[in-house]
């Protein structure tokens, strides 16, 4: 309503009052109440708040975060319109080194209201403001990139929105006739630059230079340019030290001669409690504020709540103070309230430090599934793991096969790496029975982890081919020949159960010296009138029957006969060898055969043979020299004193004469027994 | 002139089973057998049968043989056994690996974290109802086969002469108080320079109860040896 002729326009401007509309206002470096209970944070922002705070800080998220925040302010002056949700925002690590994040601040709004003095002269009209200033910073960008494990980088971007609505009257012939709004606006791209260092030990150290850059996509006319916010370049550092495994205290200072010191203690795994103050700035006293807060810690969530109360008084300041002190920061500036904050924070994925990662994995051998428990002891493969952090680390490796193992087998004892280092790892591998089972070679993937302590997930996971053969081949090293003999076979046990039944009368007959020498002599004659010679299959890979293959066959060729006499004595207690010949420069004229120990003294060697010849003296674990029978498993057409014949002439040439032995290219492999 | 040409090349051939090592017995005096490689039986020798690497010789009492090859000639005594392929010259590296084939041949000791195979055998214990037989050492065979030691000493076979005297006194521990044979060794071991083996032996039979004699004549080699470094 316009007013009349009759009353009098007065406009008045004079002290004028402004008053926040909206109290949702948050302070820019006051965003984490973790940093906002300590006071100084720069040195220690380790979440998405570091957007805002030290973006630098962004390097210590470990894969996916997540953030809510609200908070409350208290002014004399203005009643609490309670708690709302005031920004949500994410974070996310890939290729090892980089974080990017992004926040959305809806409540991030500033509004002062230049108080209208203009009254109608019936008192009837009266606008709210002359002028609205509002500031928004809804949008931010962050990145932060790990340089080294010990410093960090980051880099953010805050859009940030200036809106001045001035309200006109136009009058005509000097009396107000309409109201008009006309709205400013201006809107910027402000860039922070920060860095953190933490080097080994308690220490760790931030910097941020704060509106480095500014891309600006409009400005405030010269009408209107007071009004808008102040766009000043600071560079603020801080430092933390760990005093104690439970407490941290942290400092910071910037350019505009303001800070915070604070202190952090830890109760217990999940609780913690802050307290700081803050100091220096646009405060009318030196102690501008104190501060304090909780934390609460569970599993990848954390809750944190924050007071921050300002010791001078904030009322509403006038116009000529808020020219003079203008806002450069939306939160935290001349005019911010006490208030309470409360975040939360969810961290997804990977939620620990990775300290350890696979260079390479190298598998030394294929798998031969007759001697696949010796790989519980026996390095499979190698590892090279690289310490990626700035501590020592402790780091084991576990390798795994589907189908073929039941879970990871891990290495025995951890591996100390240096920061930095690298070592070599072997890999062992427990194989369940599904590989005795292989028919064929098959190409499996295995899986290769590495673990650093103390951590629970593993650190690092790679990828590789491992080779299983046919439970059948074998690699031709007469090491791995042992692992086909089966004394405990069922049908073993049965044939040399029947022989020495059949044959006991011949057995009561022996002297005790010579039974197990009879035992033998009786088991051979009898597998030797039931089997016959037979060559392998021409195929890239030698091939071993297991001894019960070998009797149902009713053949084989020297390592196939080797091995099924080997069990048979085995399996009535008698110690067996190999004797592994590989002429030099004949190596298609390798043979196997083997002998066997009769526990005679050699003192009584003459109850063996009269023929020293026949037989050889070997000391065993106990000290005792006793004779041992070479034998040749393949010369079964005339029966045991042929064989020992052929045995005993073989192993004369090859050791006693070729001096095989001593030159390395006749190997003997005893079978333990247990 | 090309027939008379392939027929001394038959000849040649035919000549040539005469394999370096093998030797050809010369003369013959009384009763001498050869036992053939590792079989069982001895059979009396003549003059002009071959005698290969694997044989052995065996001369009764009072009975004497000679071998030939390659103009290496060897007399045997009475009452000796000798190995034919002890009659050879050993390289002092092949001579110590073969004086350490002791400790290679043993059974190595069971590592920890070893494979054992499960024996299934189901004899607990001692087989109570069994005793051992009596056993009568042939001292005399050990005898025989130490007189074969010292030919080849007395040949200056020093490394075989030594490795052969060690395995009979092991396989004939009743012989170790016979000091002219671990006299013989400790000497092969001086006239092949092996210094410390040599003290080695003759400390161990300083340490005897040796007749003066005996004695006198280790710790004479011992003040030898040790002044000679």
């Amino acid at each position: 309503m316009f007013p009349t002729k009759q009353r009098s326009f007065r406009l008045r401007r004079a002290f004028i009052l402004f008053q926040f509309v909206t109290v949702t206002a948050f302070g820019q470096h006051l965003t984490s109440a973790r940093g906002s209970a300590l006071g100084a944070f720069t040195a220690l922002s380790d979440d998405i708040a570091s957007i805002d705070w030290n973006p630098a800080g962004l390097v210590s998220i470990r894969d996916w975060d997540l953030t809510a925040s609200s908070y409350a302010a208290f002014r004399r002056d203005v009643p609490l319109t309670g708690i709302s949700l005031y920004s949500a925002a994410t974070a996310k690590r890939f290729l090892d080194a980089h974080v990017v994040a992004a926040a959305y601040s809806p409540g991030m709004n500033l509004v002062f209201d230049v108080p209208s003095t203009v009254t109608f002269p019936d008192n009837s009209t009266k606008y709210l403001y002359d002028e609205r200033i509002t500031y928004r910073e809804m949008y931010a960008l962050g990145y932060g990139y790990q340089i080294t494990p010990t410093v960090g980088l980051g880099v953010s971007a805050r859009y940030r929105e200036q809106l001045v609505s001035d309200t006109k009257f136009l009058t005509e012939n000097g009396i107000p006739g309409r109201i008009v709004t006309v709205d400013y606006a201006a809107s910027a791209w402000n860039i922070d630059v920060g860095l953190n260092w933490k080097p080994e030990g308690d220490w760790s150290f931030g910097a941020v230079a704060k509106n480095l850059f500014r891309l600006t996509e409009s400005e405030l006319p010269e009408t209107v340019v007071n009004w808008g916010l102040r766009n000043v370049k600071s560079l603020r550092v801080g430092a933390a030290y760990r005093a104690t495994p439970t407490t941290t205290v942290a400092f910071d200072f910037d350019t505009q001669a303001q800070g915070g010191v604070g202190s952090e203690w830890l109760l217990g795994e999940r609780w913690a409690l802050r307290q700081g103050v803050l100091f220096g700035g646009t405060s009318t006293q030196f102690f501008a504020g104190l501060s304090g807060g909780v934390g609460f810690s569970y599993g990848p969530a954390k809750i944190n709540l924050s007071y921050v109360h300002f010791l001078d008084r904030r009322s509403q300041p006038t116009v000529q103070e808020f020219i003079d002190r203008g806002v450069q920061d939306l939160g935290y500036n001349a005019f911010t309230p006490s208030q309470i904050t409360l975040s939360a924070i969810i961290s997804l994925g990977r939620t620990r430090d990775v300290w350890a990662k696979i260079e390479y994995v190298q598998i030394l051998s294929e798998v031969y599934p007759s001697s696949y428990q010796a790989l519980a002891n026996r390095p499979l493969g190698k590892a090279k793991v690289k310490n990626i952090s700035s501590r020592p680390i402790l780091a084991k490796v576990s390798f795994f096969v589907e189908q073929y193992m039941d879970g990871p087998t891990e290495t025995p004892r951890a591996e100390y790496i240096e920061p930095n280092g690298e070592k070599e790892i072997f890999l062992y591998a427990i194989f369940n029975d599904a590989i005795k089972f292989v028919p064929s070679m098959v190409l499996r993937a295995a899986e290769v982890f590495v673990k650093a302590s103390p951590a629970e997930d593993y650190d690092d996971k790679s990828q590789t081919r491992l080779i299983i053969r046919g439970r059948n081949d074998w690699d031709g090293d007469a090491l791995s020949l042992r692992y086909f003999v089966t004394p405990a076979d069922a049908d073993i046990m049965r044939f040399t159960r029947l022989v020495m039944s059949q044959n006991k009368d011949t057995m009561a007959a022996a002297p005790k010296q010579l039974e197990k020498f009879r035992s033998a002599r009786l088991l051979f004659d009898e597998f030797a009138s039931r089997l016959t010679y037979v060559n392998d299959p021409k195929l890239s890979k030698d091939r071993v029957q297991f001894p019960s293959e070998t009797l149902a066959l009713r053949g084989g060729d020297c390592d196939d006969m080797t091995v099924c006499f080997s069990s048979l004595l085995s399996s009535v207690g008698i110690n067996t060898a190999f004797i592994d010949v590989v002429p030099p420069q004949r190596l298609d004229d390798a043979h196997i055969f083997m002998m066997f120990d009769t526990e005679v003294p050699a003192s009584q060697s003459t109850l063996v043979s009269d023929n020293p010849k026949r037989y050889v003296i070997r000391k065993n674990e106990r000290g005792e020299e006793t004779v041992w029978v070479p034998v040749e498993t393949t010369a079964i057409t005339e029966g045991f004193q042929k064989a020992w014949e052929v045995g005993a002439k073989e192993y004369f040439d090859d050791v006693e004469v070729g001096l095989g032995v001593v030159r390395g290219w006749v190997k003997l492999v005893d079978l333990m027994l247990q | 002139m090309r027939t008379r040409l392939l027929w001394i090349f038959v000849a040649s051939l035919l000549a040539f089973p005469l394999f370096a090592g093998d030797f050809v017995v010369k003369a013959v005096k009384g009763s001498v057998e050869v036992r053939k490689g590792v079989m069982e039986e001895w059979r009396k020798v003549k003059v002009g049968d071959l005698l290969k690497p694997e044989d052995s010789m065996r001369t009764g009492p009072g009975a004497s043989a000679t071998i030939e090859a390659d103009k290496r000639k060897l007399t045997v005594p009475e009452m000796t056994i000798l190995d034919i392929s002890d009659v050879r010259q050993l390289t002092q590296e092949d001579f110590l690996l073969k004086l350490a084939m002791q400790n290679i041949l043993a059974v190595p000791p069971r590592e920890r974290d070893e494979l054992s195979i499960p024996s299934a055998t189901v004899i607990h214990g001692d087989n109570a109802s069994k005793t051992n037989v009596p056993v009568f050492t042939d001292t005399k065979v050990g005898e025989m086969e130490l007189h074969g030691a010292r030919v080849l000493f007395d040949n200056s076979y020093y490394a075989t002469s030594i490795l052969k005297s060690k395995e009979t006194l092991r396989t004939h521990p009743e012989l170790k108080a016979n000091f002219d044979a671990r006299l013989t060794v400790a000497t092969a071991f001086e006239k092949m320079k092996l210094t410390k083996e040599a003290v080695t032996e003759y400390s161990l039979l300083a340490k005897e109860n040796l007749p003066s004699a005996q004695a006198k004549k280790v710790q004479g080699a011992l003040d030898r040896l040790k002044q000679g470094n």
